[in-house]
């Protein structure tokens, strides 16, 4: 009777589990296509577009590059998001409010025009396109979710055990390397983490600020243009996949801190 | 600023701020946000009032590309804008009615054990890109994909039609990643209502159907607005996912304005349309953070 | 008793190897003001959620007014809970909060509205329908819970530890309040608290819980002067408890070897069984205000000695080797020292014999 009252439930969730793992399986499952479509009939197993996938020397630079813009830019974000929130406590409301107004402002702005802005900008003062400015760009995207990521951790718990360091002699920045940092590195991994997941695969700013050298998903973008093609779903699946991984290891991190 | 800041500290008033380290810690942030953020935007508000032709500059200040978003070509522009509104409304709501029952059901129905669990599951291609989002859905509706052999295999269609290409497959695409992030922001609404509050409504005579209307629907509204607003920034401003699924017969607003770049490098009118797009959000912003405040009330 | 209302028969629950509640019989009449009364963990709010319908026991059954609700939900019981956290409704007004229940009746608007107000006045807060909840102090807060689960008009209501978030003085005067609806209303209450001066404040009937069963039930007195049980005595209250031997048995009377000497006390175990023997601090008397009819406990030697206003409340050591420690509250014109002997005697009628 009792599972008779959960039918719906059960129903209605394996629906959206359905809806949302659809293309998702499609892409996962016809990146081992062993013909020329990824669509059915799934024609057996093969590696062989995961394998023209590393043969591409134009992929892989571009991968080369998106790992490289996302670990600098993810540094970066994550610093500047951590030392804001760090600065939050024990400010008076209204101006914490504010700051946090304004940190979390480009949040609602979207990408491209965070993009177009920047274009315009660097191109006003005679900065070309570069990895440098695409990497500028996501520091901007993600920065306001590092702090939220860093600030949602830091509490007046925290504020304590600073004050307690202080009490006993330290100074601020003892303060700061001895105790709090310690203290949040899931929270500083966790929001580095994020922010990679976020950059390595974002398409608009890198398409709109880079040039000759460029991003990941930009050779996506142009290989999109032939069509659907088996080696697409291999890419995408690669991308996917690393993206997971960082996700649930910041799950892994996020979550610990929660049962602790 | 600085100027303020000095003050107050004469004064004295105020409890001790934070010294040294703690104060500085802040400004790296606001000088980065203030200089790649602000500025930018600042500069593309200047450059949307001069008039550009040919590459060249010909007027300092004119309204001649607001004007022309209403005039240009028939209203085509104007049209873009209309357009981006009705996908963006009918993807928010869509969303939010597929998105609070899962979240519920999350939240209420399974054990709190596996709720995290499952919810991680549930979310998991929240975390790829839109690019490879919107490629995957081109997979299921394409002419050989999953669903027109489904459908010519169980005798629904005679011939397989085409799904992609028009604004149907970009809602598609749009609702499935909506979905997620509203079943996010909703089910974490609706863990922090504490559990008396159903089970006082139940007590006082509230059927399973009164308590859900009375009691965690209105109690929810905040992550559902907090959704919902998200859902509208985020879907107003992508232009990959129209790009790649709605085909070329309409256009969205994120796609008129990266024609102006790429076909005329016309910057003063992307600026422009950057703009409004901007302003149609900050209205949005303020109506949501307004409805949000009558809810804390 | 009056009329029984609620019938607890083998009342059962258990999380699966942990059992909450062991088989409780329990009969609770109209009217009456019963207190659930024990520490945390045994198992009075079990019971309270088990008669309000939230928690499905897993054996025996609950009777109320002579029907088996035992499988009713708790919105088709006659009951209404407080709850400890009062679960007031956040997004709706006070009225509305006190109507909810009767809008879940379909009782139209202007009805609604001018009974509830009528509740508002009933717990003193008249005149402050409009208000919403954040507006209110804690105090407040507790007494629109009331209103809100007495406006439904429940054949039972029942109060979860609603005083445990105010503060003393405040609780004080809400206990004097509860009793003061209750009689007025003629409801049944049942009230669950770990705190036992609340408990014989506001209760005509206690219930003595620990470990899922009931230790003692009766009247605040009778527990408190001749509890039933070991935890009953030293968990209402503070308590001596002395270890004994049966030496002799006549009907209801019992020869007792103590460490302080052979007494005569009323009461029922086997002749030779093991028993603790019970006696209040504030019953044992030093020789200037000893009773008449007190027997000698032999004397005893005060080590710790604090002044409390109404007495004095001292530690002192007795017995052949001074291994056994007492607590006694001697009067407050007494001028004892630390180090002085000091006589004792209690009234056998005052003293407990305890076999489990």
């Amino acid at each position: 009777m009792r599972g008779l009252r959960q039918l719906p439930a059960i129903l209605y969730m394996t629906a959206a589990f359905a809806f949302i793992f659809l293309p998702v399986a499609m892409l996962v499952i016809y990146s081992f296509q062993n013909g020329p479509l990824p669509v059915p009939p799934f024609k057996g197993v093969s590696l062989r577009w995961y394998d023209a996938l590393l043969a591409d020397r134009k992929l892989m630079a571009a991968m080369g590059n998106s790992v490289l813009v996302g670990v600098l830019s993810s540094l970066a974000a994550t610093m500047l998001g951590f030392l804001a929130a760090y600065a939050m406590a024990r400010r008076p409301p209204r101006r914490v409010a504010l700051a946090q107004f304004f940190l979390m402002a480009p949040i609602s702005v979207s990408y491209l025009i965070i993009a177009l802005g920047l274009l315009f900008t660097f191109n006003l003062v005679g900065v070309g396109k570069s990895l440098l400015v695409v990497g500028i760009g996501h520091v901007v995207i993600n920065l306001p979710l590092c702090f939220a990521i860093c600030y949602s951790q830091l509490g007046e718990h925290q504020a304590n055990v600073e004050r307690a360091a202080q009490d006993l002699g330290a100074n601020d920045l003892q303060a700061l390397i001895l105790v709090t940092v310690p203290m949040l590195w899931p929270a500083l991994l966790a929001s580095f983490f994020i922010a990679f997941t976020l950059s390595w695969d974002e398409f608009v700013i890198a398409f709109l600020l880079s040039k000759y050298d460029t991003t990941m998903p930009v050779v996506i973008w142009s290989m999109l243009r032939s069509g659907l093609s088996p080696k697409l779903n291999a890419a995408g699946t690669f991308v996917f996949g690393i993206s997971i991984l960082l996700v649930l290891l910041v799950e892994l991190l996020l979550g610990r801190k929660r049962t602790s | 600023m600085a100027l303020v800041t000095a003050t107050s500290a004469a004064g004295g008033i105020r409890a001790p701020r934070p010294a040294g380290l703690k104060r500085l810690a802040l400004y790296p942030a606001l000088i980065f946000t203030a200089a790649f953020f602000v500025l930018p935007l600042a500069v593309m508000l200047c450059i949307s009032f001069t008039l550009r032709d040919k590459g060249v500059t010909v007027d300092w200040f004119t309204f001649a590309n607001y004007r022309a978003f209403v005039e240009r070509g028939d209203g085509v522009l104007l049209q873009a804008m209309v357009n981006s509104l009705e996908v963006t409304a009918v993807v928010t709501v869509l969303s939010i009615l597929i998105a609070y029952p899962i979240a519920y059901i999350l939240a209420y129905r399974v054990p709190a054990r596996w709720q995290r669990l499952l919810l991680v599951l549930m979310v998991l291609p929240f975390w790829t890109s839109y690019v490879i989002r919107s490629y995957s859905w081109l997979l299921v509706l394409s002419e050989n994909g999953i669903i027109n052999r489904l459908l010519t295999g169980l005798g629904v269609i005679a011939e397989p039609i085409g799904m992609g290409n028009n604004r149907g497959a970009t809602i598609l695409g749009f609702v499935h990643f909506f979905v997620m992030l509203l079943t996010l922001t909703i089910y974490s609404n609706l863990v922090q209502i504490k559990e008396s509050y159903r089970r006082a409504a139940a007590d006082l005579g509230a059927s399973p159907w009164q308590v859900l209307l009375h009691v965690t629907l209105p109690l929810s509204l905040p992550g559902v607005a907090v959704g919902a607003f998200l859902t509208f920034v985020l879907c107003i401003g992508d232009y990959i996912t129209p790009q790649i699924l709605g085909g070329s017969k309409e256009l969205l607003m994120p796609q008129a304005i990266m024609r102006q770049v790429g076909r005329t490098a016309d910057f003063s009118m992307a600026s422009a349309l950057s703009m409004i797009l901007m302003g149609v959000v900050i209205i949005a912003f303020l109506f949501s953070a307004r409805r949000l405040r009558m809810d804390r009330l | 008793m009056t009329d029984p209302l609620v019938q607890l028969v083998g009342l059962t629950k258990s999380y699966g190897a942990m059992t909450a509640v062991a088989g409780i019989d329990l009969v609770i009449g109209k009217g009456e003001f019963v207190v659930l009364l024990g520490p945390s963990g045994s198992g009075k709010t079990t019971v309270l959620s088990m008669i309000g319908g939230f928690v499905e026991p897993t054996g025996g059954s609950v009777r109320i007014g002579g029907e088996d609700v035992t499988s009713l939900p708790p919105a088709k019981r006659p009951t209404a809970t407080v709850f400890q956290d009062y679960a007031l409704f956040p997004h709706m007004s006070v009225r509305a909060n006190v109507g909810f229940g009767l809008y879940m009746r379909k009782v139209a608007k202007a009805e609604r509205n001018r009974r509830a107000d009528e509740t508002l006045k009933l717990v003193g807060l008249d005149g402050f329908g409009d208000r919403g909840i954040h507006q209110l102090s804690g105090g407040q807060r507790q007494r629109v819970a009331l209103a809100r689960a007495i406006a439904v008009n429940p054949a039972v209501l029942l109060l979860d530890e609603p005083l445990g978030a105010l503060d003393l003085a405040l609780r004080r005067q809400m206990q004097e309040e509860l009793v003061r609806i209750q009689k007025r209303l003629g409801t049944t209450f049942v009230h669950v608290t770990h705190d036992q001066e609340e408990a014989m404040s506001i209760a005509d009937t206690i219930v003595v819980m620990n470990r899922g069963l009931v230790e003692d039930m009766g009247v605040p007195a009778r527990i408190y002067r001749r509890p039933a049980s070991l935890f009953a005595a030293t968990f209402m209250g503070e308590n001596n408890l002395l270890p004994g031997r049966v030496a002799a048995v006549s009907g209801d009377a019992l020869t007792v070897e103590t460490p302080l000497g052979r007494l005569l006390l009323a009461g029922k175990a086997d002749l030779g069984g093991a028993v603790q023997v019970a006696v209040r601090p504030e019953q044992i008397y030093p020789a200037a205000t000893a009773p008449e009819n007190a027997a000698s406990l032999g004397s005893a030697r005060v080590c710790e000695l604090v002044f409390q206003g109404t007495h004095w409340r001292a530690r002192a050591k007795t017995g052949a080797d001074g291994e056994i420690a007492l607590l006694l509250r001697l009067p407050p014109e007494m001028q004892p020292a630390v180090g002085a002997e000091v006589a004792l005697f209690a009234r056998p009628e005052d003293i407990v014999v305890l076999s489990r």
